[in-house]
C-alpha cells in the first residue's frame, strides 16, 4: 500500500477510510470522484464534474482524475485475474 | 509469479525489449524507482506491464496511456496520482 509519493501515515489513513483522512478539500473531492467511478460509475452525472471544478480542477485535471482512476480499476482487474503480485 | 506466461525485461528478445523501453521511457523520471512493496523476497518484481508481454503491441498501447496521463506538466501531482491509485485499489480490495 505504501507508495513512493505518499508518507506512511497518509497511506495508512487512506487504507483505513479515506473519508477520515487529513486531506485538502480538493484532494477529498478528487477521491470522492474516483471512488464513485470505482463503485457506481453508472451514477455519475454532470454535477460530479462540477464538484471537481468547484474544488479547483480544470478540465485537464478532471480528465486526469477520470483516466487514472479508470486505469487503476483496469490494473486491479488484470492483476487479480492473473495473479500479478500475489503469492504462489 | 503471474498465473500465465510472462517475459520480464531481462529475458525479453529485441522486439519485446524495445516495447518495454518505449513504455518506461514515457514514465516521469521519478517513477523509475521500484516500488518496494512490489519487490518479491527473491529480488524480482511482479510487473503489471510484464503481464501483457505475450502481446507486445497490446502491452505498448495499454501501458503507455497511463504514463502519458502522469506527466508532470499536467495539473495533478504525483502525490495525487498515488492517492487515486491507493483509494481505488482499496475499494477493489486489490493488493496491486
Amino acid at each position: 500500500m505504501r507508495r513512493a509519493g505518499l508518507d506512511a501515515e497518509l497511506a495508512a489513513q487512506l487504507e483505513r477510510d479515506y473519508t477520515k483522512a487529513d486531506l485538502a478539500p480538493a484532494d477529498r473531492a478528487m477521491l470522492d470522484f474516483a471512488v464513485k467511478l470505482t463503485r457506481t460509475p453508472y451514477k455519475h452525472t454532470r454535477e460530479d464534474v462540477e464538484k471537481l471544478r468547484a474544488a479547483g480542477f480544470d478540465d485537464t485535471g478532471v480528465l486526469q482524475i477520470t483516466v487514472i482512476a479508470a486505469f487503476f480499476n483496469y490494473i486491479n482487474r488484470v492483476a487479480d485475474a492473473l495473479g500479478v503480485g500475489k503469492p504462489e | 509469479m503471474p498465473w500465465i506466461k510472462t517475459t520480464p525485461y531481462e529475458d525479453a528478445g529485441p522486439e519485446l525489449r524495445n516495447v518495454y523501453g518505449a513504455i518506461y521511457a514515457l514514465y516521469p523520471a521519478d517513477y523509475a524507482v521500484p516500488v518496494a512493496s512490489l519487490v518479491r523476497p527473491d529480488g524480482g518484481s511482479d510487473s503489471i506491464v510484464a503481464a501483457h508481454s505475450l502481446v507486445p503491441e497490446a502491452m505498448r498501447h495499454m501501458m503507455s496511456g497511463l504514463a502519458v496521463m502522469m506527466q508532470p506538466h499536467l495539473p495533478l501531482t504525483r502525490r495525487q496520482h498515488e492517492m487515486i491509485a491507493a483509494v481505488v485499489s482499496v475499494q477493489n480490495q486489490c493488493f496491486y
